[in-house]
């Protein structure tokens, strides 16, 4: 980031209350500063999340996000990580699906030991306010994450993580409890070229959704009693979501994931990325909803 | 002053010029086999007719810029104080593992000024332990005759006459091509030399990054 936009980002968050003497630790603190941009395009199938093949909907979903981000060293081994992300998610097609989310973040990491391979241990958390077009979607989001990083040689590096994560919403059927666990691996192929990828498993609740003929069969019987029984059991509301009268739907459920990326580094400070991610739902009583996505996204470091 | 002192200082002070040993220059030019130009090897003489060594005389120095070392090589004589002032805006871990000096500069913050002697020659690998692609080498010899190629891959390094072992390292040759010299006074000499060079293994700049996610 050049030094007039960090001063022009400082003044904005002072609001011009500072005085002079107050500006001079600041402007230190703001120098420690990494300001990341990503936008990214994706094509995403059974982005409804329905678990009926003719009914899923597929749609080109759009997001933007900023983050920025600082680390202070507490001692030799030990780093301080703060910051805070807007993400902004489009989808034109469906627009109730459209959401903003702004979030804080705080971790710590561990160093065991000196130089590029020693491995690092790294502790996050967030607390992320979300506003989504659909309100009963709105509420906060608390994230919490454990990754064990590894580099193996200098183009080689994986890593482990678990994650947890809960999202209080307006309405139970956007609740979220949620842990994760997954393996990550990125392989720096050529000067400007990587390979990244992931697989993982989810378990926890996840919000589906159903055109309204599909959920009146559902809940009356029609897929057979487990069916009726369970999704009676779970909150669920109509929310027009991916058409008149879709419903939304909570359900416990266990996701594989697994994603696949091939970044070009087009500076020092500016990525390009195409993955391919594909989430696999089965949820507590089988029922499945497969989604898929490819997305070509642009990564700036300023 | 007497007066009638004065030719026999100049006749003294003449005869002292003379006697001075007349510099002899020593150009390299490092290249590929292909004829590419190859930048930042290190060439030293090391005198082999036990001729004295004069201690080193100004000090080194490897900052910390934009989350790089500057620069990423730097030759010292043994004996040198080393200056690694942090340039930066962000704090940085400086630390080295190499057997010719370990050390480690935690908590270093932007402004810092922190100085190190290095007294053993041999190569001496710097990273930064938060910016893990942060790389560079300083190169410690025991002799002030030493340059470092340019970007066209040359070197010029002035030297008393005699005979030397001149050493030649650059930083993807795992060990120092080496080859006896002898200079004359007030003479040029150039030597070519063809490197055939190992693939740059440098860790990539932490580069910006996406993570996938689901909710």
């Amino acid at each position: 980031m050049n030094p007039l936009a960090k001063r022009m980002l400082l003044a904005a968050l002072l609001a011009g209350g500072a005085s002079a003497h107050d500006r001079a630790p600041a402007a230190s603190w703001l120098g420690n500063l990494s300001v990341t941009a990503a936008g990214t395009a994706s094509w995403v199938e059974n982005l409804s999340r329905a678990s009926a093949a003719p009914t899923r909907k597929d749609a080109a979903t759009y997001e933007l996000s900023l983050a920025a981000s600082r680390h202070q060293q507490l001692a030799p081994a030990w780093l301080l990580h703060a910051g805070a992300d807007a993400t902004l998610f489009n989808v034109p097609d469906y627009t109730l699906a459209n959401q903003l989310k702004l979030g804080l973040r705080l971790g710590v990491q561990r160093k065991f030991g000196l130089g590029p391979l020693a491995p690092v241990l790294q502790l996050d958390t967030a607390l992320t306010s979300k506003s989504a077009r659909l309100a009963a979607d709105r509420g906060w989001t608390a994230e919490a994450s454990l990754r064990l990083a590894k580099r193996f040689t200098s183009a080689l590096k994986a890593g482990v993580s678990g994650q947890w994560l809960q999202h209080d919403a307006r309405s139970p059927v956007f609740d979220l409890q949620q842990h994760s666990f997954s393996v990550d691996a990125t392989w720096d192929v050529a000067e400007r070229w990587s390979l990244s990828g992931s697989v993982g498993r989810l378990s926890g609740d996840i919000v589906a959704n159903a055109a309204w003929p599909v959920w009146a069969q559902a809940i009356s019987g029609g897929f057979g009693p487990v069916v009726a029984g369970y999704y009676n059991s779970r909150p669920w509301s109509v929310t027009d979501i991916y058409g008149p009268g879709w419903v939304s739907y909570n359900v416990e459920a266990d996701v594989d994931l697994w994603s696949l990326a091939a970044s070009y580094a087009l500076s020092d400070r500016t990525t390009a990325e195409l993955r391919h991610s594909s989430a696999f739902v089965v949820n507590k009583i089988g029922v499945r909803y497969p989604t898929d996505s490819w997305g070509l996204s642009v990564v700036h470091r300023f | 002053m007497n007066i009638r002192r004065l030719p026999v200082l100049f006749a003294l002070a003449a005869a002292t010029l003379a006697a001075a040993p007349t510099p002899a220059t020593l150009t390299i030019h490092a290249r590929t086999p292909k004829g590419e130009p190859v930048a930042d090897a290190v060439v030293s003489l090391h005198p082999l007719d036990g001729a004295a060594v004069p201690p080193p005389t100004a000090a080194g120095e490897v900052a910390q810029q934009n989350q790089e070392f500057t620069a990423y090589v730097t030759v010292v004589q043994a004996g040198t104080r080393v200056v690694f002032p942090n340039k930066d805006t962000v704090q940085h871990h400086v630390y080295s593992l190499s057997k010719a000096k370990k050390f480690e500069l935690p908590l270093y913050n932007p402004g810092q000024n922190e100085s190190i002697v290095f007294d053993t020659p041999g190569l001496v690998t710097l990273g930064c332990n938060i910016h893990d692609w942060m790389l560079a080498y300083l190169v410690v010899v025991p002799t002030p005759w030493f340059a470092k190629t340019d970007a066209q891959g040359l070197a010029t390094v002035t030297a008393p006459a005699g005979r030397y072992r001149l050493e030649l390292w650059p930083p993807r040759l795992s060990a120092a091509l080496t080859q006896e010299i002898t200079l004359t006074a007030a003479a040029t000499d150039q030597r070519d030399f063809a490197l055939t060079l190992k693939p740059d293994r440098r860790i990539r700049r932490g580069g910006a990054t996406k993570s996938g996610g689901y909710r």
